[in-house]
């Protein structure tokens, strides 16, 4: 375990993510954010319980694991784990000082399992700050799904770390109360031919802030970042998502569909992707489409590109926002279908495509029930 | 017996230029058994009387009465419309990313019959229909309409004529985009509903060709928002010859 620890600590250098952003461990090197910032621009402070401030913790986290056979789990103190997570922004290091409990999932080397390693955090009443350490060790194929329910303000921290030629499904599903508040900054680390899959589905809450980075510590990595999110009346979810292209002939994909119904329904997504100067025979690309299901609804969408050689393979990037069509509900309407099922069918078929990706049935059930329960929400 | 009697539709779309008036008072009865032919030129509002009959929100009922068998269907909302026995077969049937046909048909069928069929039943009833309208079965697990051609999406709308067995259905240029073979296949497909399950076609084209295929009982020409004359095929023969010159004229001149 110490080993792999240490392992990490080189792979998180001081100056860390998106080019010139600065990156700490210390929540007093980054000022209170006032909401001018680019960063903070369209997150709504006010409602957030002051995790970007003073909140302190008033719980710990409780991690509920159940973990493939073969999989190690440990929930440690902050004696006990050495993590140099360096976060990029406030809430993120905060988050980082004041977790008192992390959890550690370690996939052994060559252990190739079909079965879910599944965490479930259920958040409570209050204010809480939780870290979490995913390390696919070498040759290892498994997923992993960290399921986030419940209510109060959190900060969530998670580093996943694939070790050469291994294999990670990621599924993060945030699925709070009406009135939950969760931030987390996920960084993914890949390294020589390791193959990352990861999802996050973001369904409910009052506030989501997810900010995922990956980046490369060997060359011929490839990793996918993918995410379905649905905001209903007064909800607020940001994505902010970076994959940092270091190294060479690595790929990466970045596919996000957003969804929002209702009054103040707003949804955010903010996509960098930076092809380095080293980094040749990269192969990237970065979409979000978001369907816009009335006029309440608000949708921002920015993706970035920066690329410093000239040679890369393939360099991608589009956002496309549209409203739901009404010839498609005629068309189904015309076929007898009442207009809330036209509409379910039209919402559920615009996420079907990254859903049908993560093929496991338990997982597949799960997620579409809880899609179907956010898609009845809008109806309410 | 069925009966969709059309009286008097007078019927308004609101573009950047202001309101406009597209139907000029239709007068029409379809009933159950016949095929009644509409032939017009482009831009006569034939398409339009389709969509404002099915109830599509974009075009706006001014006046006149839409009934079928004396129950006023203006008043219904799309899905009642279906429910209440009434079709279109769209000539751009709309693509649906991520609902595979299998699916939107189940749905339809569980709605329009008002309980869901018993799958293994089901699956026998919609592979047949597929396979009389030369479907592959494989067609049923792709997307709605995604990435059909021409022939497909029109094969796939008269496969739910066939399977949601309507009391009057409108086919709004089925025959626009076919090649002879596809034509010859989809018009059996509606001689079939007509005969099995005594359904009421109106047929709107522009052309004749599909009439050598599917024998209408009348023939209505279309022009300029209202029905100019109707007839029997011969109607349909000498628009082949003359074209809609006569008629646009005559219109022109009233």
């Amino acid at each position: 375990m110490t080993a792999a620890l240490q392992e990490k600590e080189i792979l998180f250098k001081s100056v860390d993510a998106r080019p010139d952003r600065f990156a700490s461990s210390n929540p007093d090197d980054f000022a209170i954010p006032n909401g001018r910032e680019e960063d903070w621009r369209y997150t709504p402070l006010k409602r957030i319980g002051n995790l970007h401030s003073d909140a302190v913790a008033t719980q710990d986290i409780n991690y509920e694991i159940v973990v493939a056979q073969g999989v190690i789990s440990k929930v440690l103190t902050r004696e006990e784990v050495k993590t140099k997570f360096l976060a990029t922004d406030r809430i993120g290091a905060r988050t980082q000082a004041l977790w008192a409990k992390a959890l550690v999932i370690e996939i052994p080397k060559e252990l190739e399992t079909k079965d879910l390693t599944w965490i479930k955090i259920d958040l409570k009443p209050g204010v809480q700050f939780g870290h979490i350490i995913i390390n696919a060790k070498n040759f290892s194929n498994s997923t992993v799904v960290l399921e986030q329910t419940g209510t109060g303000f959190a900060g969530i921290n998670c580093e996943i770390i694939a070790e050469p030629g291994s294999n990670l499904d990621f599924i993060n599903v945030c699925d709070l109360d009406r009135k939950g508040v969760l931030v987390s900054e996920h960084q993914f680390v890949i390294d020589k031919d390791a193959n990352v899959r990861s999802l996050v589905v973001q369904l409910g809450g009052d506030i989501l802030r997810y900010n995922p980075r990956a980046k490369f510590s060997g060359n011929h990595g490839a990793v996918e970042l993918l995410g379905v999110y649905l905001a209903t009346q007064g909800q607020y979810f940001e994505n902010r998502v970076f994959v940092d292209h270091n190294m060479k002939d690595c790929k990466s994909n970045v596919l996000y569909r957003g969804g929002a119904q209702g009054k103040d329904s707003h949804i955010v997504w903010v996509g960098d992707v930076m092809i380095r100067k080293i980094a040749t025979g990269t192969n990237t690309y970065e979409m979000n489409r978001n369907l816009l299901l009335d006029s309440g609804a608000r949708a921002d969408s920015v993706p970035n590109l920066e690329i410093e050689t000239g040679q890369v393979e393939k360099a991608g990037h589009a956002s496309v926002t549209g409203r739901l069509d009404d010839d498609q509900l005629f068309y189904l309407m015309s076929r007898g279908i009442d207009e809330p099922t036209a509409r379910q069918l039209v919402i559920e078929g615009f996420f079907s495509g990254i859903f049908g990706e993560f093929t496991h049935p338990d997982l597949k059930e799960k997620l579409n029930q809880r899609l179907n329960a956010a898609i009845e929400r809008g109806h309410q | 017996m069925s009966e969709l009697v059309i009286k008097d539709l007078h019927v308004t779309v609101t573009t950047d230029d202001g309101v406009k008036e597209i139907l000029k008072g239709v007068d029409l009865t379809i009933s159950s058994g016949q095929t009644h032919a509409i032939m017009g030129p482009n831009g006569s509002g034939k398409s339009t009387l389709a969509y404002a009959v099915a109830g599509h929100p974009k075009y706006e009922i001014a006046s006149g009465t839409v009934t079928l068998d004396g129950q006023d269907i203006l008043d219904m909302s799309v899905d009642e419309r279906a429910k209440a026995g009434l079709f279109l077969a769209m000539q751009y049937p709309v693509e649906i990313p991520g609902v595979s046909v299998s699916n939107f048909l189940r749905t339809s069928i569980t709605a329009l019959r008002g309980e869901a069929p018993k799958l293994r039943e089901w699956i026998k009833e919609m592979n047949g229909a597929m396979k009389e309208i030369g479907m592959d079965p494989t067609f049923s697990e792709r997307n709605v309409n995604e990435g059909f051609s021409g022939g497909e999406k029109k094969r796939h709308e008269i496969l739910q004529l066939e399977l949601m067995k309507p009391k009057i259905a409108i086919l709004d240029e089925t025959d626009s985009g076919l090649d002879v073979d596809a034509l010859r296949i989809v018009s059996e497909g509606i001689n079939r509903t007509v005969a099995k399950n005594n359904t009421g076609v109106l047929l709107i084209t522009h052309y004749t060709r599909i009439l050598r295929y599917v024998k209408p009982d009348k023939v209505s020409v279309f022009v300029d928002g209202k029905v100019v004359a109707t007839g029997g095929q011969e109607l349909a023969e000498e628009l082949e010859t003359n074209g809609y010159v006569k008629f646009s004229k005559a219109t022109v001149g009233a």
